[in-house]
């Protein structure tokens, strides 16, 4: 099963008490997707392509780019207008009955939808990724003037390889697409396709079809599962797509042969985009060696998850029963049409070449970004490596190492299971899942150790950057805290070079094995595992496998060890500047014999209870003078008048309801004079492309949180956001959210004989029958930006009618006790 | 009937108050000693902890008694929110009430010494008769509340909807008596006089368990509307007294006076308007 996400936009469901987030953990399922990948040369020059960017993009320290320029025509209007709007088209074309009803409903239901998506702020506009499609999509329609204006395209901050086709006429590309495709004519492919989706209306004959895709998942789910539930198309329609699609580009220049690679491509989406030999091996030097016993254990998870899947695709039923097209069957359809075709002259580039190459450069440096929003650390970890071999070093892939191997370590002295965090064996495939299995093979310390050893690596490279220093020093702390390790005895570590004579044997091999493992690959400058494969270091396209099979490159390399210490005590002894290493050491070392003895007041437990009664009392009685405002995520609204999933959502409630509690929201700020800033994301004549960028940027870092569900842990968005937080004069960042269900009575024909027979109480029976229940949850939580801590938590349920005042009451509260809050 | 056996049939059904009072009230402080257990958070409406009322309280328990009459008081009172469900009210309240006879038995007897008995008399057959008994007085309180606002319907004190207990005190002062003597002899037969008794007045201790809801009309007004179960409990030595016998016409009208609000206050409605600051 693959791991659980976290998207606060679109979801909140039940915030449980006494836990430290209101988490709603989503699933993100890689059913469908597109992925390819590049075989041919990297050294592209991107520098040139940089100087038609309105923003000129660092690459050596990136930064995660949002959109730019003018928002959207669609977001300036209210979404309840646009809707209004369309079921007015719907009545004047004539349709009527049923028909016009359930037209009416999809156009309510889309109309909402693609606005929160627009406006959610994982939505590029106007920045190098969406321009280039852009150019791609409107080359393509150039012959088409109507479909140029009524069709736009975006950039999807997904990591899933996917594209999506909205009813109205959006065309969603992901950035964990872009990073697979090859070359434009694969764009090219792709967007034709989801061109004809919209021309042929495919969104809303689904719709009539099976309306239930609409709404099964229309609570508790990312934007992602239901822009996937909401556009998911039959079989004859995807073929449909295919075909007007080929058709379309028949026309143009584009080389249609690309089309298959794009196909075959879908079945690797659980592979990297592009793969290299990586294992923890990578990460040995000559007096870090890791024991057979780390590489049994995980050539032993590997076999095991391998054979599971043997036996899975054996019981495995037939692929005609799914609703998404064999792709085998499309290819072959493609390949029939291409055979029929004269390709002559077709070419893979016609828009722009070097902007293409400079676009999917950025859409591989968010993709890490992505992946550790996600704290998905091991695919960061791995691509990292791949990226550092694709553009060379740079302070950007650096910190991404050392944040994500931080944050493995962090995670597994926290106890948590490491597949969780990007690191699962069954869920990744190809290269990943030898370095994934490898990790997991590690102990607490022995993860610790690499941890510390890689950070200390890349802060080597970049000893001022504040970032890594972070990093750098919660690691040694961690590894002293949880893992008990002293560092004196890094310090202890024999080399296995001075070991005497009497060790001579197991010295000598170790020393060959070791030297084996840096000299492997000497042309790259990093130190990767013995390889057989004579490719060993380059980059390779997953789709590759099809034709040599897959290669395991777990490593045999056999180390016998019989030192006092354990191997991972070696993984500074190759460190040059022994005596910078002992200063930092003697400066970061945790004294355990004073944290052991320390001399406190000893209280009885009656004392202690009642010291704790004190603190309890005294803890909303004066206010916190450090509060000095906070940030907060417009409320996000939920509306409906249902208990279960069928529920129907009110989607004019829930935007007059959320434009209203946003405006209590400030009423209340200024009547208790507080600084509070809401973050606005709601389509609207007041929304910008600022106001958007300044969500999506803070809400980035509350995905991270999230989905790190610790206590307290570097963040790597962290460095982002401080310039807003001073801008705004807080640390404090909080997200809000109110869950209202108004449920008509169920009709009780006993009360209403009852009421009869005792007939004074009619009246009271009437009005009784006649009322909603209402039931209203309110959650709001704050974290401290600074130390990535909670610092205030809220869920309260109410079985009442909703008013203003109640609304104003909460708000109030909730600021009152967060001011006094210490 | 006479009126004083409905008044024995009160004494019983005050005996079950006092259980449901005592009850109610170890219920309600036994809540509130939790919540001082709790943090004290943000009493009060958005800062505003205080609030005053104008109020009005219509007293209808002798409507689902035998005399369909409601009784107004109006009064102001000012309520204090102590903690963030907890708040407390003290306030005075006035009320001019009559008391009109519906029956024609004599309301109450004396045993003269001498063994004679003498009928204390209300008459009040047709309204407009010049001949109508009736007895006019005043009945002002001053009361305290505690009332627990409640938390789970989002309630933050003073606002929301809430229960407690009222503990109030009434002076009975007797304005205008015009109430009869009808003594019997065996010479004169029945013969009917004005009774002149002091004005003194006549105290009463009335416990109530209140329940309603403050709504905010603004930010700073708010309308609250509530309901109330009471009884009332006085001091008399002749707390013995039986086959409707006083010992006293001054006792009598006393009982005139206590009796109304006993069965009146049975149960109670109100509004209130009020400021928060």
């Amino acid at each position: 099963m693959k791991k659980m996400r976290i998207y606060p936009h679109f979801c909140f469901n039940i915030m449980l008490l006494n836990q430290l987030t209101p988490i709603v953990y989503l699933r993100i399922f890689h059913k469908i997707a597109v992925s390819t990948a590049i075989v041919f040369g990297f050294n592209i020059q991107c520098a040139f392509a940089q100087s038609s960017i309105k923003n000129p993009i660092d690459f050596n320290d990136y930064k995660p780019i949002y959109s730019e320029g003018e928002l959207p025509a669609n977001l300036k209007t209210l979404s309840s207008k646009k809707a209004l709007e369309a079921m007015r088209r719907i009545q004047n074309s004539g349709k009527t009955g049923r028909e016009r009803k359930t037209e009416e409903s999809h156009a309510v239901e889309v109309s909402f939808f693609e606005d929160q998506i627009l406006a959610s702020g994982q939505v590029l506009f106007g920045n190098p990724m969406t321009d280039y499609v852009e150019k791609v999509g409107q080359n393509l329609l150039k012959e088409q003037k109507d479909l140029q204006n009524e069709i736009q395209f975006y950039v999807l901050r997904s990591h899933v390889p996917n594209a999506y086709t909205t009813s109205n006429g959006l065309i969603f590309v992901s950035v964990g697409l872009l990073v697979r495709l090859e070359n434009e004519s694969q764009l090219a492919v792709i967007l034709a396709h989801e061109i004809q989706h919209y021309v042929k209306k495919h969104s809303l004959l689904q719709y009539k079809e099976s309306k239930k895709a609409m709404t099964s998942s229309s609570r508790n789910s990312s934007f992602e599962d239901r822009l996937r539930s909401i556009y998911r198309f039959s079989k004859d329609q995807e073929f449909e797509a295919d075909d007007l699609g080929y058709e379309m580009l028949k026309n143009t220049k584009y080389d249609l042969n690309e089309g298959v690679y794009v196909f075959e491509m879908l079945k690797y989406t659980d592979y990297p985009f592009l793969e290299t030999p990586i294992s923890i091996d990578s990460f040995a030097s000559s007096n870090y060696v890791f024991p057979n016993s780390v590489r049994d254990l995980a050539a032993a998870s590997i076999t095991s998850v391998i054979q599971t899947e043997e036996k899975k695709k054996a019981t495995e039923s037939d692929e005609s029963e799914s609703t998404h097209p064999s792709l085998s069957q499309r290819i072959l359809v493609l390949r029939d049409r291409i055979a029929k075709m004269d390709m002559t002259g077709k070419q893979k580039f016609i828009v722009d070449e070097k902007g293409f190459h400079f676009m999917q450069k950025v859409a591989r440096h968010e993709l890490l970004l992505l992946y550790l929003r996600r704290a998905d650390y091991g695919q960061a970890l791995y691509l990292s490596k791949v990226m550092e071999l694709l553009y060379g070093k740079s302070l950007f892939l650096s910190k991404v190492r050392a944040m994500s191997i931080y944050a493995l370590a962090e995670h597994r002295f926290r106890g948590k299971d490491l597949k969780d965090f990007g690191c699962s064996v069954s869920d990744n495939k190809g290269e990943w899942r030898n370095l994934f299995a490898g990790i997991n093979s590690l102990t607490d310390k022995e993860l610790g150790t690499l941890a510390v050893k890689i950070i200390w690596e890349e802060w080597s490279k970049y000893p001022t950057d504040e970032f890594l220093i972070d990093a750098r020093d919660r690691c040694f702390t961690t590894l002293q805290m949880k893992g008990k390790v002293l560092l004196n005895d890094f310090l202890a570590f024999v080399p296995y070079s001075d070991r005497n004579k009497t060790n001579a044997t197991s010295a000598v091999e170790i020393n060959q094995n070791a030297s084996q493992v840096v000299q492997a690959n000497p042309k790259t400058g990093t130190t990767e595992a013995p390889k057989e494969d004579n490719n060993a270091g380059l980059l390779k396209n997953p789709r590759s496998r099809s034709q040599t099979g897959a290669t395991s490159s777990t490593s045999n390399t056999s180390v016998v060890s019989n030192l006092e210490l354990p191997y991972f005590y070696g993984a500074f002894a190759d460190v040059k500047n022994k005596s910078e290493l002992k200063q930092y050491f003697d400066k970061i070392k945790i004294d355990f014999d004073l944290l052991t003895n320390r001399s406190g007041e000893k209280l009885s437990p009656s004392a202690l209870r009642a010291k704790r009664e004190k603190l309890e009392k005294e803890k909303y009685i004066k206010p916190n003078p450090d509060f000095t405002g906070i940030v907060v995520f417009q409320p996000q609204v939920t509306y409906s008048n249902g208990l279960s999933s069928s529920q129907k959502k009110k989607y004019f409630a829930e935007e007059k309801f959320r434009k209203n509690i946003t405006q209590l929201w400030m009423a209340v700020a200024k009547t208790s004079n507080m600084n509070v800033k809401i973050l606005e994301n709601a389509a609207g004549s007041d929304l910008s492309t600022s106001s958007i960028n300044d969500y999506a940027q803070l809400s980035d870092w509350m995905m991270e949180r999230l989905n790190n569900d610790t206590i307290q842990m570097l963040l790597f968005y962290s460095q982002y956001i401080q310039e807003h937080m001073v801008d705004y004069q807080t640390t404090l960042l909080g997200w809000s959210g109110v869950d209202y269900k108004v449920i008509p009575r169920d009709f009780e024909i006993e009360y209403l004989i009852y009421s009869i027979f005792f007939y004074p109480m009619l009246p009271y029976y009437l009005y009784w029958q006649l009322q909603s229940d209402n039931y209203l949850k309110e959650h709001f939580v704050v974290y401290d930006t600074k130390s990535s801590k909670v610092v205030y938590q809220k869920t309260k349920y109410f079985e009442t009618k909703v008013t203003d005042a109640l609304l104003k009451a909460q708000i109030y509260e909730s600021l009152y006790e967060l001011k006094h809050t210490r | 009937m006479s009126k004083f056996k409905k008044n024995i049939k009160l004494k019983g059904l005050n005996s079950n108050y006092i259980k449901i009072v005592v009850l109610s009230t170890i219920a309600l402080f036994s809540n509130f000693h939790s919540n001082q257990l709790q943090a004290q958070s943000n009493p009060g409406f958005m800062g505003k902890t205080k609030l005053i009322d104008f109020y009005v309280l219509s007293d209808w328990g002798r409507v689902v008694s035998y005399s369909p009459k409601i009784n107004l008081s109006y009064g102001l009172q000012v309520e204090i929110a102590r903690k963030r469900n907890f708040g407390v009210t003290a306030g005075v309240r006035t009320s001019q009430l009559k008391y009109r006879a519906t029956g024609y038995e004599p309301s109450f007897s004396i045993i003269t010494s001498n063994g004679d008995y003498q009928d204390i008399e209300v008459v009040d057959y047709d309204d407009n008769s010049p001949e109508n008994d009736y007895l006019k007085y005043s009945a002002n309180e001053l009361f305290v509340q505690f009332k627990q606002y409640r938390n789970s319907k989002g309630s933050l004190a003073p606002y929301g909807s809430y229960w407690g207990l009222e503990l109030s005190g009434v002076q009975f002062t007797p304005t205008e008596n015009r109430i009869r003597y009808q003594t019997y002899d065996w010479m004169t037969g029945y013969e009917i006089v004005k009774i002149s008794v002091s004005n003194n007045p006549v105290l009463a201790f009335v416990p109530s368990i209140i329940f309603g809801k403050r709504t905010m009309l603004t930010d700073d007004v708010s309308f609250n509307y509530f309901g109330s179960v009471g009884t009332v409990f006085f001091h008399n030595s002749n707390t013995e007294v039986y086959y409707a016998t006083v010992t006293s016409a001054k006792e009598a009208i006393d009982y005139m006076m206590l009796n109304e609000m006993a069965i009146s206050r049975l149960f109670s409605v109100g509004v209130s308007v009020g400021y928060l600051f």
